[in-house]
């Protein structure tokens, strides 16, 4: 489908997940051995036909920006159209971050005026999902809706953890799909269908709306579907999402969601139908020395492993030593776990060492996060 | 275009006939290696970790596989404005056009494409081998010793070096004598095949070589031994590091073997002299609960519920719960089902072996096919090679 553009929204609301992203946006986190969180809203966007997407960053984007480059391994780096970077600008009050998508929109206005697609599909760069969104487009189409926001009914991801701070909306629908009414950030939702920040709409709508709310001091795209919703000025439809979805929030999240892939039926669930692009690094196979015993495991490629691993997600270039322990741990790239170190629920940001006979136990519900760089 | 100091050309039209059913469908470059590489990945990657530019690749036998990998050169970054990698097939001039007669007229047939850089030097290379060599030092080499030619040269063992052009040298590295592949050997200093021309000296010799009907055009052959008799001035350039020739189903598995090794013959996992390849993008590998995987390397895509020892496994191949792959080397997308055992072996990508079924043994290395599905309970001895002909003529009889 090429007449959709997308539009990739990288959030600033990352305190929950703490140091890991002290110095790079949550979109840029890596995810299952060799990924990052965009790639998979990306690819999606991708393997819909989409060739013109901007992504919007804030806050601590230059991993971000090193990671997706010129756009090649998603084969946008072309002539027309293609990946378009769009760091922060034209925002005085906050430097760096925006108020949230339509602050942000706003300051974008010459990106989605400049193209030339009539839909826009708008998602979040936190989002884990990988879909064919055709689907939702035709849905848009079909029933004639202003705009089409996509719901899950699924709630297994951990929206409830102690971090999350509540911030999904739920969504009533009529029997037309139509939805009818919208509670933001409830403590107890009134309504089992979660809006999942993935949505559909006319670029030259979604302009006009931009440039209304900033006159009506709509501050969040929230509001502005519930003012519309409220005064029936807009059709906005819900499109129930029936694919795996999660969103990165909090440190409990991201530490299930990487130990949830090990599980063969959910790597299906995510990477079964459609090809994820990623950027790759040069590395060689994973070596598993004389020795070595890895059970229920994913492992990246240049990883050289000669101690025990079990029920962990390993990263690139990760070095498991003689006699070392990894119990359900998420180690991210190039981290070295010395000879005869112990590590059980634990979470190893970029480039970590742990000592010779090292010990380092946290709690499957409370994994020790330890900062990228550090040595211990 | 802008004028360069040194360009390469690389000869990388060899079927690689002693590789038997591999190279059925891909030229001998093209042969898969080492769990995610291509044979020719290795000159690449030293090319562009040489700061080497521009590439020539000499195709002809079996392209396509090549064409394709090859690119756009994006993989080893030579995707340049000013340089990069090109495929040179053979091509039609008006009535005539012939294919590559020999290495030599490989390059011959290409002086147009050389002298759109105007190069002060050309680096002469083959897609047959595995090592790393950094080409800059040898051009030094070349240069400080005002050489005509640089030959890379290296011990072999004595009782192969009648497969090689072999050479005596003087004290000071200049060599005074050159045989290719003599039947009794005076040295065992071989060729690598790996030379350094001085640009005008390698058009002139080229040219006078095309003019001799008798010419086998040939660099061993003819080039080398001409140059020599004209008194030019030819230097050996010793290397000594990792180099083999994986010419052979013996010679390919003994070199992934080598990968395996502790510590390792040859270091893939060397920051400072990366080798790149075109891989598609695959999830990562997953070990699961019932798996053993020990002295093994293994790629991304690979799903390990089974036993693995002593073997390198390419990307994307599944082996299931209780089947066993043993001092093996097998190839991107094969599924090794329950209850298979593989031992000593090479099996090639997309094969499926069936349950039950025994591939290889002591002695010689087993080859499996490109496409191979083995029957459930099939037997393939060591030392044989089998394909999906095999088997319908098996299951005919």
């Amino acid at each position: 489908m090429n007449d959709v553009m997308g539009i990739i929204y990288t959030s600033p609301e990352d305190f929950a997940l703490r140091d890991l992203t002290a110095t790079r946006a949550v979109s840029a986190l890596p995810l299952a051995s060799s990924y990052r969180a965009i790639d998979f809203v990306l690819s999606s966007m991708v393997n819909t036909g989409v060739r013109n997407v901007g992504v919007i960053m804030q806050k601590n984007y230059l991993s971000l920006i090193d990671h997706l480059g010129s756009g090649h391994p998603w084969d946008l780096h072309t002539r027309v159209d293609g990946l378009r970077i769009l760091p922060p600008t034209g925002v005085a009050s906050m430097p760096g971050t925006y108020m949230g998508l339509i602050d942000a929109l706003n300051a974008n206005m010459n990106f989605l005026r400049r193209s030339h697609q009539e839909f826009v599909i708008v998602g979040y760069g936190n989002s884990i999902l990988n879909a064919d969104l055709n689907d939702l487009v035709l849905e848009h189409i079909n029933t004639g809706a202003d705009l089409t926001i996509a719901y899950t009914k699924d709630l297994s991801s951990d929206l409830a953890g102690p971090d999350s701070g509540n911030k999904h909306s739920f969504m009533k629908l009529d029997d037309k799909g139509r939805v009818t009414e919208i509670e933001i950030n409830p403590n107890a939702p009134s309504f089992p269908n979660m809006a999942i920040d993935l949505f559909v709409i006319r670029r030259k709508l979604l302009m006009f709306l931009i440039n209304r709310a900033e006159a009506l001091g709509q501050k969040s795209m929230d509001e502005l579907l519930r003012d519309s919703i409220r005064d029936h000025s807009l059709a906005v439809h819900g499109y129930e999402f029936n694919g795996f979805y999660r969103a990165i929030e909090t440190v409990q999240g991201y530490f299930r969601l990487n130990l949830d892939l090990i599980n063969p039926e959910t790597r299906k669930a995510l990477f079964g139908k459609l090809p994820v692009f990623t950027k790759t690094r040069n590395d060689p196979p994973a070596k598993y020395m004389d020795g070595s015993a890895v059970k229920n495991s994913l492992v990246g490629n240049g990883c050289i492993i000669e101690g025990t691993v079990e029920n962990s997600v390993l990263f690139r270039g990760v070095h498991v030593a003689r006699g070392a322990v990894v119990r359900n741990s998420v180690l991210m790239q190039d981290s070295y776990v010395m000879e005869n170190a112990e590590l059980e629920n634990v979470i190893f940001d970029k480039d970590v060492t742990i000592r010779r006979s090292g010990r380092l136990v946290g709690q499957p519900l409370f994994p020790i996060v330890v900062g990228k760089g550090m040595t211990l | 275009m802008r004028k360069k100091r040194c360009i390469a050309m690389l000869l990388a039209g060899g079927q690689g006939s002693r590789l038997g059913i591999l190279t059925k469908s891909m030229a001998k470059p093209a042969v898969p290696f080492g769990g995610q590489y291509r044979i020719i990945d290795f000159p690449l990657s030293n090319c562009a970790n040489s700061g080497i530019d521009t590439v020539g690749v000499l195709t002809q036998y079996r392209p396509l596989q090549l064409n394709s990998y090859i690119g756009t050169g994006e993989s080893w970054d030579l995707d340049r404005n000013e340089g990069g990698v090109y495929v040179l097939p053979p091509y039609m001039t008006g009535e005539t056009g012939v294919w590559y007669k020999g290495t030599a007229n490989a390059i011959y047939q290409n002086i147009p494409f050389i002298e759109q850089y105007d190069p002060d030097y050309v680096l002469i290379l083959s897609g047959d081998h595995i090592y790393k060599m950094n080409y800059n030092k040898m051009l030094s080499w070349h240069i400080k010793n005002k050489a005509d030619v640089t030959i890379a040269v290296r011990s072999v063992p004595w009782e192969v070096a009648n497969q090689f052009g072999i050479m005596a040298t003087a004290e000071d590295g200049s060599i005074t004598e050159f045989a290719e592949k003599p039947k009794e050997p005076k040295s065992n200093k071989a060729s690598m095949g790996v030379y350094v021309f001085s640009w005008p000296v390698l058009r002139k010799y080229l040219t006078d070589d095309e003019a001799n009907p008798a010419s086998h055009n040939d660099f061993g052959k003819d080039i080398i031994p001409k140059l020599l008799s004209d008194g030019k001035r030819l230097m050996a350039y010793a290397f000594e590091d990792y180099w083999k020739d994986v010419g052979t189903v013996h010679s390919l598995w003994e070199a992934n073997m080598d990968l395996l090794k502790e510590p390792s013959e040859f270091n893939l996992y060397d920051h400072d002299w990366p080798i790149s390849g075109r891989n598609p993008v695959m999830v990562p590998q997953y070990i699961g609960s019932t798996a053993s995987v020990t002295d093994s390397m293994i790629t991304d895509g690979c799903i390990v519920n089974g036993t693995v020892s002593g073997s390198v496994l390419y990307y994307g191949v599944t082996v299931e719960e209780g089947a066993e792959v043993i001092d093996s080397v097998v190839m991107s997308g094969t599924v090794l089902k329950s209850g298979s055992r593989v031992v000593r072996s090479i099996v090639a990508e997309d094969c499926v072996v069936n349950a039950g079924a025994l591939v290889g043994g002591e002695g010689g290395i087993a080859l499996i096919g490109t496409g191979t599905v083995i029957p459930e309970g099939a037997c393939v001895e060591a030392g044989v090679q089998a394909d999906n002909a095999t088997f319908e003529k098996e299951a005919r009889a």
